[in-house]
């Protein structure tokens, strides 16, 4: 027969054991972005040298344009929002926002597989942030924008190779378009957004 | 986790485990879809950093070597991943094996095992838990810190990855019993703490 001083102190053990456990299993805080910047540099970890030179390095240039431009242009709007798009060779596909029709589509007609784009946009004052264009039939749902821990709003999706108009919806009612490319109009839809084009794969 | 999956029921009544997401991703990576295996990333990396950060003598720095490292080892291996095993399984495999890797080159530099560093331990956990939780979630990375990795490994992959003794096992290549083994002292190993720090206070 135990004492009941064993019991309840057996009793604290495990109840501070349990919760001990849950707090451990609770994962982490992980920016979307930095999974995408590991994503993609494992791809090009792996590519063969051929692939990795032209497609690699057009990632690499691409991205350190953006971050050069960044630094040196310190682009700020009036609303004081500042955005860059940057394009990853292998940057993830979120999976809560499939592809919209008109990609799967585009997929389907082009025959080429869809790269994942990152779109980022520094808008630290935002409730919510969407991109939006013709690839997702300007659908304020589709790709939802998430806050990183750095501040700045992301999501990645699948594109095929081609040229797109998109821009950013700030909280639900703000068009702002990526202040980094040209403007361009959407003539179907109205909104005064940019330019992306997604070259072929080497 | 085999445990852990849902199940779901097919019309004629028939109970079937839908494949788990990482599985799905897993396949098409290997078929050569780039979006699959960056969604494959984001899907794992809190349990890749989260299992590092607690397993490995190392800093934040070195936490997110070891995990790249990881998903460079995997990519280069996802055209020989089976279909018929788990990935979480499978990842782990690798991850585990970077982990060991590391400690073997900090044993060398070093001539034994560092004990986990604080900060970094407390910094993989929810900035919402409790203080209180806080304290007890130090007790336990304490004991663990004493423990042989091995021992260790099997702890975390049981009691926070909460992957079966089977897939532990095959995670580690050791086998079941000796997996239970570890666990079952290691558990023993950081009750005991728990017991003289209720009695300290």
């Amino acid at each position: 027969m135990t004492e009941p001083g064993h019991d309840s102190e057996a009793h604290m053990i495990e109840t501070r054991l349990a919760s001990a456990l849950a707090a451990m299993r609770a994962p982490p805080v992980i920016d979307r972005g930095a999974a995408a910047r590991i994503a993609a540099q494992a791809v090009l970890a792996n590519a063969p040298s051929r692939s990795a030179n032209r497609w690699g390095m057009r990632a690499a240039a691409a991205l350190a344009v953006v971050t050069l431009g960044a630094l040196a242009m310190g682009t700020r709007n009036p609303a004081g929002t500042s955005t860059r798009t940057v394009p990853v060779a292998a940057a993830p596909v979120m999976l809560q926002s499939a592809p919209s029709a008109a990609s799967t589509r585009l997929v389907a007609r082009s025959g080429i597989a869809a790269r994942p784009i990152m779109f980022e946009l520094d808008a630290p004052g935002a409730r919510t942030v969407q991109v939006i264009g013709d690839f997702n039939d300007w659908s304020r749902n589709a790709s939802s924008m998430q806050r990183g821990t750095d501040g700045r709003w992301r999501v990645t999706t699948l594109l095929p190779p081609g040229r797109y108009v998109y821009a950013f919806l700030i909280d639900g009612e703000r068009f702002q378009r990526d202040l980094r490319r040209d403007p361009i109009e959407d003539r179907d839809f109205g909104v005064t957004g940019s330019e992306l084009v997604i070259g072929e794969a080497p | 986790m085999s445990h852990l999956r849902s199940l779901r029921l097919e019309p004629h009544g028939a109970a079937v485990a839908p494949a788990p997401v990482a599985d799905v991703l897993a396949l098409r990576a290997r078929d050569g879809d780039a979006g699959a295996f960056a969604a494959l990333v984001e899907h794992l990396q809190p349990r890749a950093i989260r299992f590092a950060a607690q397993m490995s003598a190392a800093g934040t720095d070195d936490v997110d070597d070891i995990v790249q490292d990881a998903w460079i080892r995997t990519h280069r291996a996802l055209p020989r991943y089976d279909a018929e095993r788990s990935f979480e399984s499978w990842f782990f495999t690798i991850l585990a094996n970077c982990c060991r890797s590391l400690r073997g080159r900090l044993r060398r530099l070093y001539q034994r095992m560092e004990p986990l560093d604080d900060q970094l331990r407390d910094e993989s956990l929810d900035p919402l838990i409790a203080t209180g939780t806080r304290s007890d979630v130090a007790r336990v990375h304490r004991a663990l810190a004493t423990l042989p990795a091995a021992q260790r490994e099997t702890f975390l992959l049981h009691y926070v990855e909460e992957f079966s003794y089977e897939e532990i096992a095959v995670i580690t290549g050791a086998g079941v019993s000796a997996c239970k083994m570890r666990a079952k002292r290691a558990m023993d190993a950081v009750r005991d703490l728990l017991r003289e720090d209720l009695h300290d206070d």
